[in-house]
């Protein structure tokens, strides 16, 4: 049997909550401060509304060079960004809300005049105003309802103290990947919705399985530390919580390298989302469940933890 | 215990022979029979490349253009009646209005328009400056309705369009209240599109006030082709809904033409029409322009007539539109993406590899750390994998890109019951359990995790699918059938691939 985690280690994960609380917080708060800080920039045209061309160049190309040759043909509004995963391809976007034609044929000639006949455009896309405005709406319904949704169903099968816990450790694992992804220079798209979801349904998969063994763990004793069992249950299913995060991880980061636009975009936030998916599991919900159980008087003995600290 | 494991063994077989069998039509492609119970996997536009436009029905405009119609009626009607109005006009809030000139018509007035309109509603009285005013409104039931037909006969006329233009699979679809989603694969020339299918095609025939009718009371100024202002009369004498049939063609002076045929009743008018105003003039107004005001020669009983004055790809166009009937409201365009054929196929080449590295890292590791339970639990995975393709035909899903990221994806997902179920065996095994023990006990008490972890990511992926557009829909679709299917492979044939060794004699598979 080959073991990646020794199967008899007894790491005291619960001693470091206090610590990793402050990593969390401080994590939370840059994330949040990169979403409100980056405004409407943050948006892709999905959301945002407006007009974008993927484009193909022939030749030597950056975005600041395709940017200050639309800017000297007159079209001084545009955004320019190399489309990740693909070579040549940029994508250039516009804010206006005139006919997709006549900016398309704006664009072509433009591009034309600038740099000769080396570009073609692959892909075009139009969004009106309202439907930007209505799909950021219903993103932010879809998270809503699946964060509720997940958490009713927590407290059906576990506790009321799971399912807070849940819902704050999703919170967190959501704010956290969005804050890295668009740090990164990623657009929020319908991949990002995606990529939202995917980890809302996912990273709640290391709780059901870490409080699954705490249930049963409880049942076999009748006195017990809840801080005692929680620590015994994620060392029990450690070596399971890296594995499988580790080969979701691979097909994750496979699709992340090898992957253009849309399947780079919500690869990227899976990979971070993953990440803060398993340690949230450890180092929210356990710590809110804890806290939970004392603040209800169930728990009064000390933890090992807790003894072993006092002793050092 | 033998007997049991020969059950799943038929039922295994059975479900991986459907879902091969449903993959026939998408593997074999052109060559294969048009008969089967599947057809090939569709792919999405990011994929196949094509149009995809998103118009929004201005259904309002449908009952403005009610009563606009029914305010031509009125004003004849209080002409013969011989009250004076001063102002009329449906204004822009959907209402109709009429400024009298004097009080004391007001209840004949009244009475009129309700008797010859009685869909109409006396919304208020007022006064515009010292003429007192009629207020009139649809009621908002009816304004529904009329909004309702408009959107569905929207939909129809666009059909009916699209298919002209024989284009593979269109697909049509209403979305929400008021929005049509068209998608045409293959398509590239979007300009043709939009022209044929947003053309409102309203055509009316109107006649052109003489010398002896005048030009004041119960005429409106149009434009016409040129730009010069025409004075036509208010009411129409009939309108595109008399066209049955229309061709081009190209008369004895080598202009092209629009022919026009009409349908009984509409000839029959034409023909009353043409008798009664011999020498007068006969405006053909195409969505509010004067295309053409000939004059009457003779009645024309024949139910022909014809438009001139386009070149030959306006002619076909027209011909399209015309053949398929107004639309009852303007469209606006919502959303218009379009995708060239190129773009997606790279896209594949490259979501296939990553497939196929992360498939491969994961059955090394799977096989490398539990050994021969690695390989059941890459066999599994490999069948996971037909499975969901199979499903995705069976159910006639769409393949976008984003749907093969989620392919991939559960792949990397599916592996973690596999893992749990694993961890648990070993822990038992651990603890003292004889393997038997330890197989059932971990296969047992795993499900419950298993099944929990599955049912919450389903509860992600039909929010995504409900609640998002485009290919990213592909991904919800790839997601929720492979819980379904991980849920099969991993308990299920895991499973009885642990039972089947077991029965073997062998000490049971390594782990």
């Amino acid at each position: 049997m080959k073991e990646l985690i020794s199967s008899s280690a007894k790491i005291n994960f619960m001693g470091k909550r206090y610590l990793c609380a402050v990593i969390s917080i401080i994590c939370v708060v840059w994330s949040i401060w990169v979403f409100i800080s980056k405004g409407d920039t943050k948006y892709g045209t999905d959301f945002l509304g407006g007009h974008e061309f993927l484009i193909e160049f022939q030749g030597d190309f950056n975005s600041e060079k395709i940017r200050a040759g639309l800017a000297a043909q007159g079209l001084p509004e545009v955004r320019v960004q190399a489309f990740q995963g693909m070579k040549n391809e940029y994508s250039v976007r516009l804010g206006e809300s005139t006919d997709p034609q006549i900016v398309r044929t704006r664009i072509e000639s433009a591009l034309k005049a600038a740099f000769g006949d080396v570009s073609k455009i692959e892909k075009t896309d139009f969004v009106g105003p309202t439907v930007g405005k209505e799909l950021q709406r219903s993103a932010i319904l879809a998270i809503g309802l699946g964060l509720v949704g997940i958490m009713l169903y927590i407290i059906f099968r576990f506790e009321f103290a799971i399912g807070l816990g849940s819902i704050i450790a999703l919170f967190h694992d959501v704010i956290i990947a969005t804050g890295v992804y668009l740090a990164s220079g990623h657009l929020i798209g319908m991949a990002t919705l995606a990529g939202a979801l995917t980890i809302i349904g996912y990273s709640v998969n290391d709780t059901v399985v870490v409080f699954d063994r705490v249930r049963e763990e409880r049942k076999k004793r009748k006195n017990y530390n809840i801080s005692d069992v929680v620590n015994e249950a994620i060392n029990f299913t450690l070596s399971r919580t890296i594995i499988t995060h580790m080969l979701t991880l691979f097909s994750a980061l496979a699709l992340y390298l090898v992957g253009a636009g849309d399947i780079k975009d919500l690869s990227l936030y899976l990979v971070v989302g993953i990440v803060c998916g398993s340690y949230s599991t450890i180092f929210i919900v356990a710590p809110v469940v804890i806290t939970w159980e004392r603040f209800k008087g169930r728990d009064r003995v000390t933890t090992i933890g807790e003894a072993q600290a006092k002793r050092a | 215990m033998g007997k049991d494991i020969f059950q799943r063994v038929l039922i295994v077989t059975v479900v991986t022979l459907a879902a091969i069998l449903s993959l026939l039509p998408t593997i074999l492609r052109d060559n294969f029979t048009q008969n089967w119970f599947t057809k090939p996997i569709s792919l999405g536009l990011d994929i196949s490349g094509g149009v995809h436009l998103v118009y929004k029905v201005k259904a309002e405009e449908a009952v403005k253009s009610r009563l606009q119609s029914s305010l031509a009626l009125i004003r004849s009607e209080l002409r013969t009646k011989r009250i004076a109005v001063v102002r009329s006009a449906v204004s822009p809030d959907t209402t109709l209005q009429i400024s009298l000139l004097t009080e004391a018509s007001l209840e004949a007035a009244k009475n009129t328009v309700i008797e010859k309109v009685p869909d109409l509603t006396l919304l208020r009285q007022e006064m515009d400056g010292p003429q007192p005013r009629l207020v009139f409104g649809i009621p908002p039931l009816l304004a529904k309705k009329i909004e309702h037909e408009a959107i569905e006969q929207a939909i129809e006329t666009l059909r009916s369009r699209v298919d002209q233009f024989g284009v593979a699979e269109p697909l049509i679809q209403k979305s929400g209240e008021d929005r049509i989603i068209l998608q045409m694969p293959g398509v590239s020339d979007i300009a043709a599109v939009k022209k044929v299918v947003g053309n409102v095609a309203k055509l009316e025939f109107r006649l052109v006030p003489s010398a002896t009718t005048g030009t004041g009371i119960g005429t409106v100024s149009l434009r016409s082709k040129n730009g010069e202002p025409m004075i036509v009369e208010d009411q129409t004498v009939m309108t595109g809904d008399a066209v049955s049939d229309a061709r081009v063609d190209i008369d004895q002076n080598g202009q092209v033409r629009v022919l026009l045929k009409l349908s009984p009743p509409g000839t029959q008018t034409f023909a009353r029409v043409t008798a009664e105003n011999i020498g007068r003039r006969l405006a053909i107004v195409l969505n509010g322009v004067v295309n053409s005001a000939p004059t009457i020669n003779s009645a024309i009983t024949g139910g022909d007539a014809e438009i001139t004055g386009f070149n030959m790809d306006e002619a076909r166009e027209l011909k399209v539109v015309l053949k398929s009937g107004a639309l009852p409201a303007p469209l606006e365009i919502m959303e218009e993406r379009t995708v060239g054929p190129t773009l997606g196929l790279e896209s594949v080449k490259k979501g296939v590899l990553a497939m196929a590295i992360g498939f491969t890292a994961i059955a090394l590791f799977m096989v490398i750390y539990y050994v021969k339970s690695g390989m059941v639990a890459v066999v599994t995975l490999a069948l996971n994998a037909v499975l969901m393709i199979g499903c995705l035909s069976l159910f006639g899903a769409t393949l976008t890109l984003p749907g093969l990221a989620g392919l991939a994806l559960t792949i990397g997902m599916a592996v973690d019951s596999n893992v749990i179920i694993f961890e648990r065996i070993r822990d038992e095994i651990r603890s003292g359990a004889s393997r038997d023990l330890a197989v059932h006990t971990g296969f047992e008490k795993a499900f419950s995790a298993i099944f929990d972890a599955n049912v919450t990511t389903l509860l992600a992926g039909s929010l995504l699918y409900y609640f998002g557009t485009g290919a990213v829909r592909g991904f919800a679709v790839t997601l929720s059938i492979g819980i379904v299917t991980t849920l099969f492979c991993a308990v299920y044939v895991a499973r009885l691939c642990f039972d089947y060794f077991e029965l073997k004699g062998e000490k049971g598979l390594s782990i």
